[in-house]
Order: structure tokens, then C-alpha cells, then sequence
């Protein structure tokens, strides 16, 4: 066979790779004349039929999968180390309170559970947008001017990155999703979105 | 804006990149999302690497594990996939090393150099196996007899192209390898493949 050595060309110049990818198509004008494309062709195709009704098979056999406990063990691992991410006060600390632990008998929500709203915002309230990455922080500007800071809801600042529609009017639709996060997170989570960064660094298409 | 009319987006209608970004910040339906869209085909990857059931779901169970604890420092979400094929691939050499290991006082048959990192010449466990895999065509045992008799580094191009789909790009990427030498492994597994094949009728 002429298979053998590398760069794999036949006798006639053509490379072996563009006969096994052209398999499944009728012969060619040349092939149908060249005596080195018609000696790889019929050499590779026991191979050919084979590895199509292997993949065949491999599709319908129900045995050529992982069992159902492979996944239920992944999940059990996934949601036993899930990240919360870190924990953020429901109030706003006072200016001395923020240097200290965060995390002490003050009421706190995790990093995590706060990000999962956000991005449901934009899965259920505006079209067309699709939430990524999210993060959130505390916004830890203007604390000392608040007198009684245990009554006010904590303040966050929010980055979040989004794709969109590629039909879409970004700026509408960017404003649309900053002011549906700002009243999500009042409404849901009892806090105060202080500023809502929202980064477009894709565009799709309708799947 | 309307709301959306056919109801939330669900994961299948998302694209990867976003349930990959999704997954990256804990979201634990994004995950099971990609456990479910990949562990099918990483299974398949590993079973003909490795010919046994048992080994081919610890491979699966392995490499998605450490997707999920790797995720957030994942720098290209939308290398994913490649990524998971790169994992996989590093455990299946491992089992094959460790099999070798375990094996360097049996008399083996053929050639070790031959078959890289040694591996279960044509063993096949009925058990743990596909049931009907004796009964199927002489063809479809040939391919698979055949494939576990490459070496090592051919095997795992040959059935990433041939039977997972993957580009010869891609699998330079998993492998960490010039396209070029993807190309000419799986160049020379087919030529031994073809040539088996002929011999076997």
C-alpha cells in the first residue's frame, strides 16, 4: 500500500488524507483513471465501512455510556465543594467595621447566591441578553456619612459580562438589564446595586 | 422589552461559552449541563483507549471532577472542550502506565515497544463490556481488536478523529503536538488499520 511514509502521498501526487475524506463521494474524473487512487481507495475501504458502522453502533449501544451513578457521584462532589464565593453583609458596615471579619453576627449571603440572581435577571427579564461572569463587592465609598449604617441595606458594586443577540441595540438594550438588576436585587435580595458594570464581549445568534 | 415569549432560555439553548462562564462562577445547572453534554463522548474516548468499562467511568468521573474544581481558572472558556480531552487523555496514559507497572514480570506477548505504554492486548471483559460484542460483524471486531493493538500515542488520534470528530487542530491542541504530527499518526494508524483489516478476511 502506499500509505507509508510521511508527507502520505500516493504515487500520483495526492495526499492520503483527501482520499479517506472523500470516501463517501462519488469517484472523481481523476480517480476514475488513477491506478493509485483506485489501489487506496479499495485498500482503505474495509476500513472505511467499518469504522462508520462501529460509530453506528456505538451510538445505539445503550452499554457504551457511562452508568448513571458516574454523574450522580460527579454531582454529589460538585455540590458538596460548590463555591460560595465569599460571604457579604446584608447591612452596610459603618467605616470601623469594615477593616474587621465580615463575617461575624452580622446577617450575611453568600457571593454565590447573589450572582445567581443577577443572572436570572438576564435570562428572564430581557430578551435576547445572556448573563456570563458576575461578581460582586462591597461599596465601601461614602461609609462614614451614613449615621445609623445598621438599618441600610448593604451596598454593591456589580460586574457583569454579557453576550448578545447580534440584531440586538446594545446600548437599550445594556440599560434595560442594568435597571432590571438594580430592582431584582432591591426587590429579591433587599440591597442597593450603587453601580452595575456590564461588559458585552460576545454576540450570538439565535440558536 | 417583552418578556420572553417560549419562557426562560434553558441551558440547550445557551451557548457554550456562556454555560461554561456560568459554570465557572459555581452555577451548579451549568455544570450538570456539561457533565451531561460531554461524558458520553468522553466515555467512549477513554473505553477505546482503555477497552474496559470500569476504567473508562473512572476516566469520565476524574476528568469532570477536576473540570468542576478547575473551572474558575480556566483563562479560554471556550476551549473547554479541549481542555476535557487533555484531562482525559493524561488519566487514560496514567491507567495505561499503571497497567504497564503492574504487568513488567508477565510474559507478554508481541512487541512492547510496539504498544507504548503496554496495555490489555485484546482483552475484552464480556462483563463489563457491551454484551452483543461477539455477536456483531467480524468487521466491527476487527476495528476494535485493531484499535487496542495500536501504540499508545495513534490510538488516541486515530479515535479522537475517527470516532469523536475531532480536527486535527484540536487534537494538536489537546495533545500539545504540531498539526503535523497529528496528521502523521494518524496517517500510520490507518495504514496499519487498512492493512489488519485485509489480513483478517
Amino acid at each position: 500500500m502506499a500509505i507509508a511514509a510521511q508527507p502520505a502521498l500516493l504515487g500520483c501526487g495526492r495526499p492520503i488524507d483527501d482520499v479517506w475524506e472523500t470516501m463517501d463521494a462519488p469517484v472523481s474524473a481523476h480517480e476514475r483513471h488513477c491506478p493509485d487512487c483506485q489501489a487506496a481507495r479499495s485498500s482503505l475501504e474495509p476500513l472505511f465501512t467499518a469504522t462508520h458502522e462501529l460509530r453506528i453502533r456505538d451510538n445505539n449501544d445503550a452499554d457504551l455510556k457511562p452508568r448513571a451513578s458516574v454523574k450522580a457521584s460527579i454531582m454529589d462532589i460538585a455540590r458538596a465543594e460548590v463555591r460560595r464565593g465569599r460571604q457579604l453583609p446584608l447591612h452596610q458596615p459603618s467605616a470601623d467595621q469594615l477593616g474587621s471579619d465580615l463575617t461575624g453576627p452580622d446577617l450575611t449571603i453568600s457571593e454565590q447566591a447573589v450572582t445567581s440572581v443577577i443572572r436570572a435577571v438576564g435570562d428572564t427579564t430581557v430578551n435576547d441578553v445572556r448573563a456570563r461572569r458576575c461578581s460582586v463587592e462591597l461599596d465601601d465609598t461614602d461609609a462614614g456619612n451614613q449615621l445609623d449604617s445598621a438599618s441600610q441595606p448593604a451596598r454593591l458594586r456589580i460586574h457583569l459580562t454579557v453576550s448578545v443577540l447580534a440584531t440586538l441595540l446594545i446600548p437599550e438594550a445594556v440599560d434595560a438589564l442594568r435597571q432590571s438588576i438594580i430592582d431584582h436585587v432591591a426587590q429579591e435580595l433587599g440591597l442597593v446595586a450603587t453601580r452595575v458594570d456590564i461588559t458585552v464581549e460576545d454576540i450570538h445568534h439565535v440558536s | 422589552m417583552d418578556p420572553h415569549p417560549g419562557g426562560y432560555p434553558t441551558p440547550d439553548q445557551l451557548d457554550e461559552v456562556t454555560i461554561v462562564a456560568r459554570a465557572q462562577d459555581g452555577d451548579l445547572v451549568a455544570f450538570e449541563h456539561l457533565v451531561d453534554r460531554y461524558q458520553v463522548a468522553l466515555f467512549r474516548f477513554a473505553f477505546r483507549m482503555l477497552y474496559d468499562r470500569g476504567e473508562a467511568e473512572d476516566v469520565v468521573q476524574d476528568t469532570l471532577v477536576q473540570a468542576w474544581r478547575r473551572l474558575p481558572t480556566l483563562a479560554k472558556p471556550e476551549a473547554f472542550r479541549s481542555w476535557l480531552y487533555q484531562v482525559a487523555h493524561r488519566r487514560c496514559l496514567n491507567v495505561l502506565r499503571e497497567r504497564a507497572s503492574r504487568r513488567t514480570d508477565l510474559t507478554r506477548t508481541g512487541n512492547p515497544l510496539d504498544r507504548d505504554n503496554g496495555g490489555s492486548q485484546g482483552e475484552y471483559d464480556d462483563t463489563s463490556g457491551p454484551a452483543q460484542f461477539a455477536e456483531t460483524a467480524v468487521q466491527l471486531r476487527d476495528l476494535g481488536t485493531l484499535l487496542d493493538l495500536l501504540p499508545t500515542e495513534q490510538r488516541a488520534c486515530w479515535v479522537m478523529n475517527g470516532l469523536n470528530d475531532l480536527s486535527y487542530p484540536e487534537i494538536a491542541t489537546i495533545l500539545g503536538v504540531p498539526v503535523s504530527t497529528v496528521r502523521g499518526r494518524i496517517a500510520r494508524a490507518r495504514q496499519r488499520l487498512a492493512e489488519g483489516m485485509q489480513q483478517w478476511r
